[in-house]
Protein backbone atom coordinates (compact mmCIF):
# COMPACT_ATOMS: atom_id res chain seq x y z
CA UNK A 1 0.00 0.00 0.00
CA UNK A 2 0.96 3.49 -0.64
CA UNK A 3 -0.05 7.28 -0.16
CA UNK A 4 0.15 9.76 -2.59
CA UNK A 5 -1.30 13.33 -2.81
CA UNK A 6 -3.22 14.11 -5.78
CA UNK A 7 -2.81 17.15 -8.20
CA UNK A 8 -6.27 18.11 -6.55
CA UNK A 9 -4.84 17.95 -3.49
CA UNK A 10 -6.59 14.39 -2.55
CA UNK A 11 -4.66 12.02 -0.26
CA UNK A 12 -4.75 8.67 -2.78
CA UNK A 13 -4.31 5.32 -0.72
CA UNK A 14 -3.54 2.96 -3.42
CA UNK A 15 -3.00 -1.04 -3.41
CA UNK A 16 -5.03 -1.23 -0.75
CA UNK A 17 -5.52 -5.46 -0.05
CA UNK A 18 -9.31 -6.31 0.21
CA UNK A 19 -8.41 -7.31 4.20
CA UNK A 20 -7.51 -3.70 4.56
CA UNK A 21 -10.24 -2.29 2.77
CA UNK A 22 -12.76 -4.52 4.56
CA UNK A 23 -10.99 -3.40 8.11
CA UNK A 24 -11.90 0.58 7.00
CA UNK A 25 -15.62 -0.22 5.91
CA UNK A 26 -15.84 -1.37 9.94
CA UNK A 27 -14.90 2.26 10.63
CA UNK A 28 -18.12 3.68 10.20
CA UNK A 29 -20.02 0.79 12.06
CA UNK A 30 -18.14 1.09 14.74
CA UNK A 31 -18.30 4.98 14.73
CA UNK A 32 -22.37 4.02 15.19
CA UNK A 33 -22.06 1.95 17.60
CA UNK A 34 -24.74 2.65 21.23
CA UNK A 35 -22.83 0.53 23.17
CA UNK A 36 -22.63 2.37 26.55
CA UNK A 37 -18.96 2.30 27.04
CA UNK A 38 -18.66 3.59 23.60
CA UNK A 39 -21.01 5.90 23.68
CA UNK A 40 -19.49 7.16 26.76
CA UNK A 41 -16.04 7.60 25.84
CA UNK A 42 -17.85 9.95 22.92
CA UNK A 43 -19.00 12.47 25.17
CA UNK A 44 -16.54 11.78 28.64
CA UNK A 45 -17.87 13.87 31.67
CA UNK A 46 -15.99 17.11 31.65
CA UNK A 47 -17.18 19.17 34.75
CA UNK A 48 -16.59 17.37 38.71
CA UNK A 49 -19.61 19.59 39.86
CA UNK A 50 -22.77 18.08 38.46
CA UNK A 51 -24.81 21.18 37.86
CA UNK A 52 -22.06 22.40 35.65
CA UNK A 53 -21.98 18.71 33.60
CA UNK A 54 -25.72 19.10 33.04
CA UNK A 55 -25.63 22.52 32.06
CA UNK A 56 -22.53 21.22 29.08
CA UNK A 57 -24.13 18.45 28.46
CA UNK A 58 -27.10 20.57 27.37
CA UNK A 59 -25.44 22.68 25.31
CA UNK A 60 -22.09 21.35 24.24
CA UNK A 61 -23.10 17.84 23.57
CA UNK A 62 -25.58 17.73 20.72
CA UNK A 63 -23.45 20.14 18.95
CA UNK A 64 -20.95 17.32 19.18
CA UNK A 65 -23.48 14.76 18.59
CA UNK A 66 -24.34 16.00 15.17
CA UNK A 67 -20.74 16.26 14.07
CA UNK A 68 -19.66 12.96 14.80
CA UNK A 69 -22.96 11.84 12.51
CA UNK A 70 -21.48 14.16 9.95
CA UNK A 71 -18.25 12.89 10.07
CA UNK A 72 -19.61 9.12 10.04
CA UNK A 73 -21.74 9.91 7.04
CA UNK A 74 -18.32 11.49 5.11
CA UNK A 75 -16.19 8.74 5.69
CA UNK A 76 -18.74 6.48 4.60
CA UNK A 77 -19.18 8.04 1.25
CA UNK A 78 -15.48 8.33 0.82
CA UNK A 79 -15.52 4.19 1.35
CA UNK A 80 -18.45 4.09 -0.80
CA UNK A 81 -16.22 5.43 -3.45
CA UNK A 82 -13.48 2.67 -3.06
CA UNK A 83 -12.09 1.47 -6.10
CA UNK A 84 -11.35 -1.95 -7.07
CA UNK A 85 -8.62 -2.34 -9.21
CA UNK A 86 -8.01 -5.56 -12.36
CA UNK A 87 -5.07 -7.10 -9.62
CA UNK A 88 -7.94 -7.05 -6.63
CA UNK A 89 -6.24 -4.47 -4.88
CA UNK A 90 -8.21 -1.19 -4.26
CA UNK A 91 -7.86 2.65 -4.20
CA UNK A 92 -9.20 5.05 -1.30
CA UNK A 93 -9.62 8.73 -2.53
CA UNK A 94 -9.97 11.23 0.91
CA UNK A 95 -10.56 14.78 -0.74
CA UNK A 96 -8.61 17.49 1.54
CA UNK A 97 -12.10 18.74 3.55
CA UNK A 98 -12.80 15.24 4.85
CA UNK A 99 -8.78 14.49 5.99
CA UNK A 100 -9.55 16.49 9.78
CA UNK A 101 -13.12 14.23 9.53
CA UNK A 102 -11.14 10.76 8.73
CA UNK A 103 -8.12 11.76 11.35
CA UNK A 104 -10.54 12.10 14.39
CA UNK A 105 -12.78 8.98 13.09
CA UNK A 106 -9.77 6.64 12.70
CA UNK A 107 -9.10 7.97 16.62
CA UNK A 108 -12.61 7.45 17.83
CA UNK A 109 -12.77 4.10 15.91
CA UNK A 110 -9.58 2.75 17.62
CA UNK A 111 -11.18 3.91 20.61
CA UNK A 112 -14.61 1.82 19.45
CA UNK A 113 -12.63 -1.41 18.72
CA UNK A 114 -10.40 -1.09 22.09
CA UNK A 115 -13.21 -1.09 24.35
CA UNK A 116 -16.05 -3.27 21.97
CA UNK A 117 -13.46 -5.59 22.59
CA UNK A 118 -11.87 -5.70 25.95
CA UNK A 119 -8.52 -4.76 25.22
CA UNK A 120 -6.39 -3.80 28.47
CA UNK A 121 -3.94 -0.82 28.42
CA UNK A 122 -1.27 -3.15 28.66
CA UNK A 123 -2.45 -5.22 25.67
CA UNK A 124 -1.59 -1.38 23.95
CA UNK A 125 2.10 -2.87 24.09
CA UNK A 126 1.51 -6.82 23.30
CA UNK A 127 1.75 -8.47 19.92
CA UNK A 128 -1.49 -9.30 18.89
CA UNK A 129 -0.57 -12.62 18.43
CA UNK A 130 0.70 -12.94 22.08
CA UNK A 131 -3.35 -12.71 22.78
CA UNK A 132 -5.08 -15.92 23.53
CA UNK A 133 -8.06 -14.88 22.23
CA UNK A 134 -8.47 -14.62 18.30
CA UNK A 135 -10.97 -11.80 18.24
CA UNK A 136 -9.49 -9.70 20.71
CA UNK A 137 -6.16 -10.40 18.52
CA UNK A 138 -7.62 -9.57 15.11
CA UNK A 139 -9.23 -6.24 16.85
CA UNK A 140 -6.08 -5.37 18.33
CA UNK A 141 -4.48 -5.96 15.07
CA UNK A 142 -7.60 -3.69 13.41
CA UNK A 143 -6.66 -0.88 16.43
CA UNK A 144 -2.63 -0.92 14.76
CA UNK A 145 -3.36 -1.03 11.30
CA UNK A 146 -6.18 2.22 11.68
CA UNK A 147 -2.95 4.02 13.76
CA UNK A 148 -0.68 3.02 10.87
CA UNK A 149 -3.04 4.74 8.58
CA UNK A 150 -3.50 7.74 11.13
CA UNK A 151 0.54 8.36 11.18
CA UNK A 152 0.54 8.02 7.42
CA UNK A 153 -1.79 10.79 6.98
CA UNK A 154 -0.36 13.26 9.55
CA UNK A 155 3.07 12.66 7.77
CA UNK A 156 1.71 13.41 4.25
CA UNK A 157 2.98 16.31 2.52
CA UNK A 158 0.15 19.16 2.68
CA UNK A 159 -2.01 20.14 0.19
CA UNK A 160 -1.20 22.63 -3.00
CA UNK A 161 -1.28 25.85 -2.23
CA UNK A 162 -5.15 27.20 -3.67
CA UNK B 1 -22.37 27.72 26.07
CA UNK B 2 -21.61 29.05 29.41
CA UNK B 3 -20.98 33.00 29.98
CA UNK B 4 -18.44 34.34 31.53
CA UNK B 5 -18.33 38.52 32.27
CA UNK B 6 -15.73 40.35 33.62
CA UNK B 7 -15.70 41.50 37.10
CA UNK B 8 -17.17 44.61 37.66
CA UNK B 9 -16.02 47.35 39.94
CA UNK B 10 -17.54 46.90 43.22
CA UNK B 11 -20.22 49.21 44.78
CA UNK B 12 -20.84 50.31 47.80
CA UNK B 13 -24.24 48.14 48.01
CA UNK B 14 -22.36 45.01 46.79
CA UNK B 15 -23.62 42.21 49.30
CA UNK B 16 -20.96 39.59 50.41
CA UNK B 17 -22.87 36.79 48.42
CA UNK B 18 -22.16 38.89 45.09
CA UNK B 19 -18.49 39.30 45.75
CA UNK B 20 -18.19 35.62 46.37
CA UNK B 21 -20.12 34.84 43.03
CA UNK B 22 -17.76 37.47 41.24
CA UNK B 23 -14.84 36.10 42.31
CA UNK B 24 -16.28 32.87 41.79
CA UNK B 25 -17.20 33.40 38.13
CA UNK B 26 -13.71 35.49 37.89
CA UNK B 27 -11.30 32.69 38.25
CA UNK B 28 -9.52 31.14 35.40
CA UNK B 29 -9.99 27.51 34.21
CA UNK B 30 -7.92 25.11 33.54
CA UNK B 31 -8.41 22.64 30.23
CA UNK B 32 -6.65 19.30 31.20
CA UNK B 33 -5.63 16.35 28.95
CA UNK B 34 -5.30 12.88 29.99
CA UNK B 35 -3.67 10.27 28.91
CA UNK B 36 -5.40 7.25 27.37
CA UNK B 37 -3.51 3.85 25.78
CA UNK B 38 -5.14 4.02 21.99
CA UNK B 39 -4.64 8.05 20.93
CA UNK B 40 -1.14 8.21 19.14
CA UNK B 41 1.39 10.53 20.55
CA UNK B 42 1.73 12.31 16.82
CA UNK B 43 -2.05 12.92 16.77
CA UNK B 44 -2.21 14.85 19.90
CA UNK B 45 1.12 16.64 19.35
CA UNK B 46 -1.14 17.57 15.64
CA UNK B 47 -4.02 18.41 18.20
CA UNK B 48 -2.63 20.99 20.36
CA UNK B 49 -0.80 22.15 17.11
CA UNK B 50 -4.38 22.99 15.31
CA UNK B 51 -6.48 23.46 18.25
CA UNK B 52 -4.23 26.36 20.48
CA UNK B 53 -2.39 27.20 17.27
CA UNK B 54 1.53 25.95 19.75
CA UNK B 55 4.33 25.68 17.81
CA UNK B 56 5.69 21.67 17.60
CA UNK B 57 8.21 21.73 20.13
CA UNK B 58 5.49 23.29 22.64
CA UNK B 59 3.04 20.94 21.90
CA UNK B 60 5.12 18.09 21.73
CA UNK B 61 6.41 18.87 25.20
CA UNK B 62 2.84 18.91 26.60
CA UNK B 63 1.91 15.39 24.95
CA UNK B 64 4.80 14.67 26.34
CA UNK B 65 3.71 15.49 30.11
CA UNK B 66 0.30 13.84 29.20
CA UNK B 67 2.41 10.85 28.05
CA UNK B 68 4.68 10.54 31.02
CA UNK B 69 2.94 11.74 34.25
CA UNK B 70 -0.80 11.04 32.64
CA UNK B 71 -2.28 14.51 32.56
CA UNK B 72 -1.04 18.31 31.53
CA UNK B 73 -3.03 21.45 31.63
CA UNK B 74 -2.91 22.94 28.22
CA UNK B 75 -4.19 26.24 28.59
CA UNK B 76 -5.62 28.57 31.58
CA UNK B 77 -8.25 30.92 30.86
CA UNK B 78 -12.01 32.33 31.11
CA UNK B 79 -14.64 29.62 31.06
CA UNK B 80 -16.11 30.29 27.72
CA UNK B 81 -13.30 30.02 25.61
CA UNK B 82 -12.04 26.93 28.05
CA UNK B 83 -15.30 25.25 26.72
CA UNK B 84 -14.38 25.97 23.21
CA UNK B 85 -11.24 24.39 23.68
CA UNK B 86 -12.82 21.14 25.06
CA UNK B 87 -15.46 21.13 22.31
CA UNK B 88 -12.58 20.87 19.91
CA UNK B 89 -10.56 18.28 21.98
CA UNK B 90 -13.39 15.99 22.53
CA UNK B 91 -14.28 16.48 19.04
CA UNK B 92 -10.91 14.73 18.46
CA UNK B 93 -11.66 12.25 21.19
CA UNK B 94 -9.22 13.59 23.41
CA UNK B 95 -9.69 12.79 27.03
CA UNK B 96 -10.24 16.56 28.13
CA UNK B 97 -11.46 18.08 31.44
CA UNK B 98 -12.34 21.68 32.95
CA UNK B 99 -10.71 22.13 36.38
CA UNK B 100 -11.18 25.55 38.11
CA UNK B 101 -7.81 27.19 39.34
CA UNK B 102 -7.19 27.20 42.74
CA UNK B 103 -7.33 30.54 44.97
CA UNK B 104 -4.84 32.22 46.07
Amino acid sequence: MNLERSGRGELVFRDLPRICADALRVVPVVLESDDPRVRDRRLPRVYEDDALEQEWRRIGAPELEHLFVSRTELIRKDLSALERRRDGSFTLRVPERHEAAWLSGLNAARHALFLLNALEPADMERDPAELDDPRRALALLHIHWLAYLQELMLHAESPPAP
Amino acid sequence: MASWQAPRAGTATESETDRETRVETARPWNVVVHDDPVTLMIYVTSAFMEVFGYAREKAHRLMMEVHTTGRAVVWTGDREQAEVYVHKLQARHLRVTLERVDGG
